[in-house]
């Protein structure tokens, strides 16, 4: 390989770290590509798996925000029944079951609790989340789901059959981020994309 | 919002630039050298990023494909990957302009 392109490779990553760190570039494409759309009442709250159990037991920060999102819109009235999602990992409890005691705890009446445990991927999850509700006749669902996810995730879900109306969980994007934050959220997109592109050449959305 | 991170360093590096140029005087022409060597590892760097990431999709997914077992594509998320990498780029960069002096010598 030529010292020439290896230069000019170098000089064009450099500029694109430039650029995403000290420029609100990544925070239009977040913008862009997360959905910023208003609560839909809806017949089920869906909160989608987001980073599992911790070795001790507690559910993650980020599962614990995804959690108490979805508990929100339940005592705001947006839809009748929560569905908590979420695979096993390793340890006893999965999850969706944690996430449900937490629920309970919060004041959700048990029997408006559903878990949707065991699955690992998105597609699991709609596929799980659909046995579970369509013989309960539930077609529109709110999907609590991590921000650069919602659009996989509502795509996927809507290919099951749902109507879905995505609720992000991410903190707001702003244009005042820091380069860290700004990184972070390029980790986001970029991770997604190769999701996204994934589910499509496999057909899932 | 400006950043402070941008202050600091162009500050540094022209105080360092002033220093090094007075005592060494590597003059205008070593300091331009050195920015062509560490865009060339910057480039290498970055390539070895990119294919640590190819390399990573495609194993997971073998994975998936070939057994029981499940690895999460989410594992390649991680800062570790990016500093990794540049430590590849860091090692093929050297070897590659010891080779060229090496060759240059003979």
């Amino acid at each position: 390989m030529s010292r020439g392109f290896l230069r000019g490779f170098g000089a064009a990553a450099l500029v694109l770290f430039l650029l995403a760190s000290f420029t609100p570039a990544v925070d239009l494409l977040g913008l862009l590509v997360i959905p910023d759309r208003p609560a839909e009442r809806a017949e089920a709250i869906v909160v989608l798996g987001a980073g599992g159990v911790a070795p001790s037991g507690r559910l993650t920060d980020s599962s614990l925000r995804a959690t108490m999102e979805g508990i929100n819109l339940f005592h705001e009235g947006w839809a009748p029944l929560l569905v908590l999602s979420g695979g096993s990992g390793q340890l006893l409890r999965t999850e969706a079951e944690t996430r449900a005691e937490f629920a309970r705890q919060s004041g959700v009446p048990p029997a408006a609790i559903v878990i949707a445990g065991s699955a690992r991927t998105t597609r699991e999850e709609a596929l799980k989340v659909r046995a579970l509700l369509e013989p309960r006749g539930v077609r529109k669902i709110l999907l609590v789901v991590d921000g650069p996810g919602a659009v996989r995730a509502m795509a996927v879900f809507e290919r099951v059959g749902f109507e879905a109306v995505p609720s992000p969980w991410s903190e707001s994007v702003t244009t005042d981020a820091t380069p860290e934050e700004r990184l972070t959220l390029l980790r986001s997109l970029a991770m997604e994309a190769i999701a996204r592109l994934y589910y499509r050449l496999m057909g899932y959305v | 919002m400006f950043s402070l991170l941008l202050l600091l360093l162009p500050v540094a590096t022209s105080v360092a630039v002033i220093r090094i140029a007075r005592r060494a005087g590597p003059g205008q022409r070593g300091l331009g050298d050195a920015v062509r060597l560490v865009l060339e590892l910057a480039g290498i760097s970055t390539l070895f990023l990119v294919a640590n990431l190819a390399l990573g999709v495609a194993i997971v997914l073998a994975i998936r494909m070939l057994s029981t077992f499940f690895v999460s594509i989410y594992v390649l998320n991680d800062l570790s990957l990016v500093a990794l990498s540049f430590l590849e780029g860091a090692v093929f960069f050297c070897w590659r302009r010891q080779s060229a002096t090496r060759s240059d010598g003979d």
